[in-house]
């Protein structure tokens, strides 16, 4: 392809054959390599002004042992001969000599291969990890293969500096403590087919030579910061984006998502709000889409009806996962945190560096071998956050910009998104290891289990791993490594088996891919899967679906058999009318009623009682009189308190079954929780039952009017009887014995003596009738009024054990209705 | 499987043959192991899945390896491969006898049944013939080999071989961290019964915790060690064996000799010789010096004589442990019950039965003058009027029977408090959660006849009282003389009495208080009636503690039924202990 816009300098030949597929002036990245031409002027610009072409200790050179700063287009590199170098240097000065790209820039090929660092072979193979730190002296270093290619990248011969030199080379270098160390274009993986890479490699397009310029090291820094503190609002705009995300809505999210990516990146720095609103305005839940939120929702309230009376450690697992999964929402949601766990020995680190291209992670023969986590980022922004919540150290944080984002829109293939972590092994002698692994896991959104063919059956990946996440299996991919060391059938065996022994535990359809780390083209299909739940986007919201899934289930544990009926809502009739019976009975109320009507009687005797009688009784010779305790008797006499509540035994028992009618189907920690509800105010029953039935009896000293009147009636048939005796007597004394003459006729006149005398006694009998009669009305009035006192103390009871008992049990069974809602919410 | 009944008739046998070495040892160890036999960990004690494990363990080993070995002396050699899944032991095997004798491949774990293989004029002893059992792991079934491919399942298969030397076998044993659980299980049964425990592991897996769990393991239990790092790759491989020479000195293992095997082509299942040669070497050694092999053979079994010196206590501090946790328990149920003893003691005191029905019925029996009524003038020696006494009856007898029935209540509340209590008890426990079982239910309810009981003791109550103010009454002669009452009525007011009317906690409207204690005071005098109201409340108490005592014995059953061992058990271990160090 020529480039039209192609400054030529007229002094050059003209340029060779540009196509890099069969031109030889491309390397295998792509990249034009610069040549000096034998037959003329520099068609590039000179090399760098540094002398030194070490690697090591020249400036010029990034830590991939490439030479820093972009290659310039091979037409506008004419035209800016002079200003690429200065350019170059500017770079360097700006930050302090970084480098920061990682393009070859060397001319010839046999001159390429002179600068690039082959190492020497030594002859006796000297071990990389007992020799001295001699440059190259790893002559069997076998992670990208062991062919003689060229390729710096992924030949063996060329020397990559060590996990221990790259963090002093860093370390020197820190600025911004938050941001990436280092961004290099994604190489575009061994193995891949060559010409597609080159193809989207190719740093020019034509026509468009601001792209590249925008991309180099000094801006990148700059797009770095302006995207951070863009953050706020592009956190928005990725809630915004969540929404289609959800999985119920796929149609949406397809033609949503490369619109929206789109903007993103182009309107980054514009920070123009999109068509969609926000979804909500609590920023705790901006970000959580529909279905999950819902769901997230429905367990919190689960954890809140299970309060004090579900088992707590369940409690705390799932307030343990609310936390996690509230602050995994807020996180970025572009990004996607995929772990890579297994044993030691397993290949963790040899893949991780493979997928990412660059010798990040130290991988050895010494076992254990990693004992700190790696995290490797495409695309920057926004991953600050989410690895300082994932507590990741600093020096091992990682970061890679995919060469095929540059256009702006989202390629297919591309790794962007992608939180890469090297995970300790889990079962080496570390302890320390297994409790980061485990930390990990809890969290990742794709989980990625690494297994060899010595150890795809170890009981401690099995048991404390694949069987606790056999639910996961959605965000689960297990990947056979160290294939290259079995021949294919043997290969196929494998992966039977390992299947066969997943499903057996549990794991419903699970991936296996098969990887290795060593051979050309091993990790092809582990980056294509990356690649896709990247793009996805849905692997946090499946991850979390399947934690909420699992705690879910346990609380339908507690929720009773769905097909029941609904539960009660309150205690059933014929158990509240026991309860009223026997608290009646508790409280003493037939008592209390007899007592009244005692007392009643006793009241109206001094009142319609015949007087004589009284007196007689009075003169009747007393035994507490003779025991000197006479003061009893009025003290006894008065000694009517009324009701004072009930004994504490009786109330117990009569709370004993009133639930037992609607605890019958209910599972057991609500069976228990109602029992215990009807039972919350057992201690002050006896005193409300009490006050209760104070207020209704009434007053004591009531006196019904018409005993007035009967007594009344007495006092003037006595004072009658009384007149009839002195009528009598007078009489006697002037009649009879006429001691003096009689005033009136009525008292001298004898004759009418007997008739005073009739007159007297019908008096006295008119008397003792009438007491005698109105005893008997008393009675019957005392029965009545005691059967009234007896239906008002007893609606009044009912009134206390409904507030007391039945209410606390019908709201504790509104609780469980509503729990077992909840659960279904939450299950759907 | 040999049945029990054929292993025990051969055990005896083997006794009664007199076997060799001191005859006290060897039925020191059968002893010793008829106990072990029948020791059980019940209680969820913390440990006591591990006494039980180690419990059987060390049975097995008994079994398996030390009885047979004390009996008879001058036996081959018996060395065991066992390693990780994939460490290449059965591929190790295949080398040093020369042929496919132990199947390989890729597929994890592959090795299931262990392999033996020997010297056919080891053969009987090693396959037992009708006369005699195998000399070694007695209890497992065998299968004569060779079956390379066939899995059969839990028995030994022994392969005849002459490539092996006379005196030494080789076991292949299966691995100890593979997913299938019976494999640890033989792993490890099979590490107990062997004199020459070699452990093989990878370049990869040499840091494995499993690995060193093992190798710990063996040497708690006193086996020879040996430790072969296969599967090295050619470049890194001093540095791996170095690395894992120093982990072994780290760890005390510095004595076991170390071989280490480079990763190479396997061939027809087997590694090129070169690379067994050391290992080969060491073996026939061993082998060929007499004096060598019986030390060998000397120095694991006094090893594993010796770790039963640690290992026998262990398991009886657990059953002493085991004992403790119950008699926690029983205490626990104790304290249930005696605190709702005092708490009834308090309310039978401090008024509280006074309240609702029988204040109502006391203040109708008072209030009336029924209870004056109760007193009556003696005319000479009249009798009292007979009519009077049954005028009073209706209101007495209805105080007494809300007396009877609030007292009633009062106990079964009591009692159902102190089951409940009890029970609450045991299930914060989790042993108590065992022995409770399904129980939790029922015992946490008062049991279904004691509400008849509790009558019965009520009732019985009441006429002790009535026979105290009957025979114990003494009134005082100046009174006595004027004065008689009806005793029934005076009981109850006694009872009232006891139950604390009066004192502070009853509330009483419109007059001073203690209306019976002064009536009684006045009528039997204080001295008397101190002595009454004592005589009355400790008998109640006393019947109260006999109902809560035969409600305890519920629970009590339940800890018998919940077989738990006892003290005995402890001490004959101990015992045993101390036999054996005598006896050898």
């Amino acid at each position: 392809m020529t480039d039209p816009d192609e400054v030529r300098d007229p002094a050059s030949p003209p340029p060779p054959k540009e196509d890099p597929l069969t031109s030889a002036d491309f390397g295998p990245r792509g990249l034009k390599l610069v040549r000096s031409q034998t037959g003329g002027g520099a068609r590039v610009p000179a090399p760098a002004p540094s002398s030194d072409d070490d690697p090591l200790t020249s400036d010029d050179f990034g830590p991939g042992g490439l030479r820093s700063a972009w290659p310039a287009p091979p037409g506008a590199a004419e035209a800016e001969t002079e200003s690429e170098p200065a350019s170059e240097s500017e770079a360097d000065a700006e930050e302090g000599a970084e480098p920061v790209v990682l393009v070859p820039r060397p001319s010839p090929a046999d001159d390429f291969a002179s600068r690039a660092l082959r190492a020497p072979v030594s002859a006796e193979g000297t071990d990389p990890f007992t020799s001295d730190g001699a440059p190259g002296a790893r002559p069997t270093w076998g992670r990208y293969g062991r062919d003689t290619d060229d390729d710096p990248l992924t030949s063996a011969e060329y020397r990559v500096p060590r996990a221990s030199e790259l963090a002093a080379l860093l370390e020197t270098k820190a600025e911004d403590a938050a941001g990436p160390r280092f961004e290099a274009p994604e190489p575009a993986g061994a193995g891949r087919e060559r010409p597609a890479d080159t193809r989207d490699d190719q740093p020019v397009q034509p026509g468009e030579p601001e792209p590249d310029t925008d991309e180099r090291p000094a801006s990148t820094r700059d797009d770095l910061e302006v995207a951070e503190t863009e953050e706020p609002s592009s956190d928005d705009e990725k809630a915004a984006v969540e929404e289609p995300a959800v999985e119920e809505e796929p149609a949406e999210a397809a033609e949503d998502e490369p619109a929206d990516d789109a903007e993103k990146d182009v309107a980054e720095e514009d920070a123009a709000e999109d068509n969609t609103p926000e979804p909500e305005d609590e920023p705790a839940k901006e970000a959580i889409p529909g279905e999950l939120g819902g769901r997230i929702t429905a367990l919190e309230s689960l954890v809140e009806l299970g309060e004090g009376r579900l088992d707590e450690d369940l409690l705390e697992e799932a307030r343990a996962l609310l936390d996690r999964a509230g602050a995994r929402m807020r996180l970025s949601g572009d990004h996607t945190v995929v772990t890579l766990a297994g044993g030691t020995g397993s290949g963790k680190s040899s893949l991780f560096n493979a997928v990412c291209g660059l010798e990040l992670s130290p991988t050895g023969m010494r076992r254990p071998m990693t004992s700190l986590p790696h995290a490797c980022v495409w695309g920057m922004d926004g991953a600050a956050p989410l690895l300082d919540w994932l507590n990741i150290d600093k020096r091992f944080r990682y970061a890679r910009a995919s060469a095929l984002d540059r256009s702006g829109t989202r390629a297919e293939g591309s790794l962007r998104g992608l939180v890469l972590i090297d995970l300790p092994d889990h079962d080496s002698i570390q302890a320390a290891h297994r409790a980061e692994v485990d930390r990990f896991t809890g969290v990742a959104d794709l989980l990625i289990w690494v297994v060899d063919p010595q150890k795809y059956a170890d009981a401690s990946l099995h048991h404390d791993y694949i069987i606790p996440f056999a639910r996961h299996a959605a965000v689960t991919l297990i990947v056979l490594n160290q294939v290259d060391r079995l021949g294919p059938a043997e290969v196929k065996d494998c992966v039977t088996d390992l299947r066969r022994l997943l499903e057996a535990e549990g794991l419903t359809d699970p991936r296996i891919i098969t990887t290795s780390a060593v051979a050309r083209g091993g990790v092809d299909e582990l980056r294509e899967i990356l690649a896709q739940t990247v793009a996805a986007q849905s692997a946090r919201a499946s991850r979390l679906a399947a934690d909420i899934d699992a705690l879910i289930e346990r609380f339908e544990r507690h929720a009773g058999p769905t097909d029941a009926a609904d539960p009660a809502a309150e205690v059933d009739g014929p158990h509240a009318e026991a309860l009223l019976d026997a608290l009646t009975v508790a409280a003493g109320v037939p008592a209390v009623a007899e007592a009244m009507q005692s007392a009643f009687e006793l009241r109206a005797a001094d009142y319609v009682g015949w007087p004589p009688a009284r007196w007689a009784a009075r003169f009747r010779r007393d035994p507490l009189r003779t025991m000197r305790l006479s003061e009893l008797r009025e003290e006894l006499r008065g000694s009517f308190t009324g009701p004072l509540g009930a004994q504490q035994g009786g109330v117990d028992s009569a709370l004993h079954g009133v639930t037992d009618g609607v605890t019958e189907d209910l599972p057991g920690p609500w069976r228990r929780s109602v029992r215990a509800a009807a039972r919350t105010h057992a201690a002050q029953l006896p005193d409300a039952l009490g006050v209760a039935l104070r207020e209704t009896v009434p007053s004591f000293n009531q006196v019904p009017r018409w005993w007035w009147l009967v007594k009344f009636w007495q006092r003037l048939l006595l004072a009658g009887t009384a007149l009839g005796f002195g009528w009598i007597v007078l009489l006697v004394v002037y009649g009879a014995f006429e001691v003096a003459e009689a005033p009136s006729a009525l008292i001298g006149d004898l004759a009418i003596l007997p008739w005073v005398v009739i007159l007297t006694v019908c008096m006295v009998g008119m008397g003792a009738l009438t007491a005698a009669a109105c005893r008997n009305v008393v009675a019957l009035s005392a029965a009545r009024h005691g059967e009234r006192v007896e239906a008002r103390m007893r609606q009044s009871l009912e009134s206390v054990a409904d507030e007391l008992v039945l209410r606390p049990v019908a709201a504790e069974l509104k609780a469980y209705a509503d729990y077992r809602k909840t659960v279904d919410i939450a299950v759907a | 499987m040999t049945s029990p009944a054929d292993q025990s008739a051969r055990r005896d046998g083997l006794i009664s043959a007199s076997a060799e070495g001191p005859v006290p040892l060897g039925r020191v160890l059968v002893d010793l192991r008829d106990q072990i036999d029948a020791l059980r960990f019940t209680l969820d004690v913390p440990g006591a899945d591990a006494a039980a494990v180690a419990a059987r363990e060390i049975r097995d080993q008994l079994d398996d390896y030390v009885l047979p070995r004390v009996r008879a002396a001058a036996t081959p050699l018996l060395a065991v491969l066992g390693g990780s899944t994939g460490a290449g032991k059965s591929t190790l095997v295949n080398s040093l006898v020369g042929a496919r004798v132990s199947g390989t491949g890729v597929l994890r774990p592959t090795t299931s049944s262990p392999i033996l293989v020997c010297h056919p004029e080891n053969f009987d002893w090693f396959m037992g013939t009708d006369e005699r059992p195998p000399g070694v792991l007695p209890t497992m079934g065998r299968v004569e080999g060779p079956a390379p491919d066939a899995v059969v399942g839990d028995q030994l298969v022994v392969i005849r071989t002459e490539a092996v030397p006379r005196g030494l076998a080789v076991l292949d044993s299966p691995d100890f961290d593979s997913l299938f659980e019976d494999h640890y299980g033989f792993a490890t049964k099979l590490m107990a019964a062997a004199d020459l425990w070699i452990c093989v592991t990878t370049a990869a897996r040499y840091a494995d915790a499993q690995v060193w769990k093992m190798l710990e393991r063996a040497r708690e239990q006193g086996a020879t060690l040996g430790v072969v790092l296969s599967r090295v790759q050619p470049g890194g491989g001093e540095e791996i064996a170095e690395h894992f020479a120093e982990m072994l000195d780290e760890r005390d293992f510095g004595v076991a000799p170390r071989f280490t095997i480079p990763e190479t082509t396997i061939t027809d299942s087997r590694l090129p010789e070169d690379d067994i040669a050391t290992i080969r070497a060491w073996l026939m050694e061993l082998v060929d010096d007499l004096e060598a092999r019986d030390e060998v053979i000397a120095e694991t079994l006094g090893g594993v004589l010796d770790s039963f010196r640690v290992r026998i206590p262990q398991l009886a501090k657990q059953i002493e442990e085991q004992v403790d946790r119950r008699d926690l328990l029983a205490r626990e149920v104790e304290a249930a019950y005696s605190t709702a003893l005092a708490e009834l003691d308090e309310a039978t005191r401090n008024g509280a039965l006074l309240q609702g029905e029988v204040l109502a019925r006391w203040q109708d029996f008072a209030g009336t003058g029924d209870l004056l009524r109760a007193l009556h003038l003696r005319r000479g020696k009249d009798a009292p009027k007979g009519s009077r006494r049954r005028h009073t009856a209706p209101r007495v007898r209805a105080l007494k029977g809300a007396l009877r029935s609030g007292l009633e209540a009062l106990i079964l509340a009591g009692a159902e408090q102190g089951a409940e209590q009890a029970v609450t008890r045991w299930q914060a426990d989790p042993a108590g959660v065992h022995v409770l079982g399904d129980m939790a239910e029922q015992l946490g309810h008062v049991s279904p006849e004691l509400s008849r009981r509790i009558t019965r003791a009520v009732s019985a109550w009441q006429d002790h009282v009535l026979e105290l103010v009957r025979t114990e009454g003494v009134i005082k002669r100046s009174i006595a003389k004027l004065v008689s009452f009806d005793e029934e009525a005076l009981s109850v007011v006694l009872m009232v009495g006891i139950f604390g009317y009066g004192t502070s906690d009853v509330v009483v409207e419109g007059g001073t208080s203690a209306v019976p204690q002064r009536l009684l005071k006045s009528l039997f005098g204080p001295e008397s009636l101190r002595g009454m109201s004592a005589k009355a409340k400790a008998d109640l108490r006393s019947r109260i503690t006999m109902l809560f005592d035969e409600e305890s014995l519920r629970f009590h059953a339940a800890l018998d039924q919940a077989d738990i061992p006892d003290e005995s058990l402890a001490v004959a271990l101990y015992q045993a202990t101390y036999n054996l160090e005598v006896a050898r």
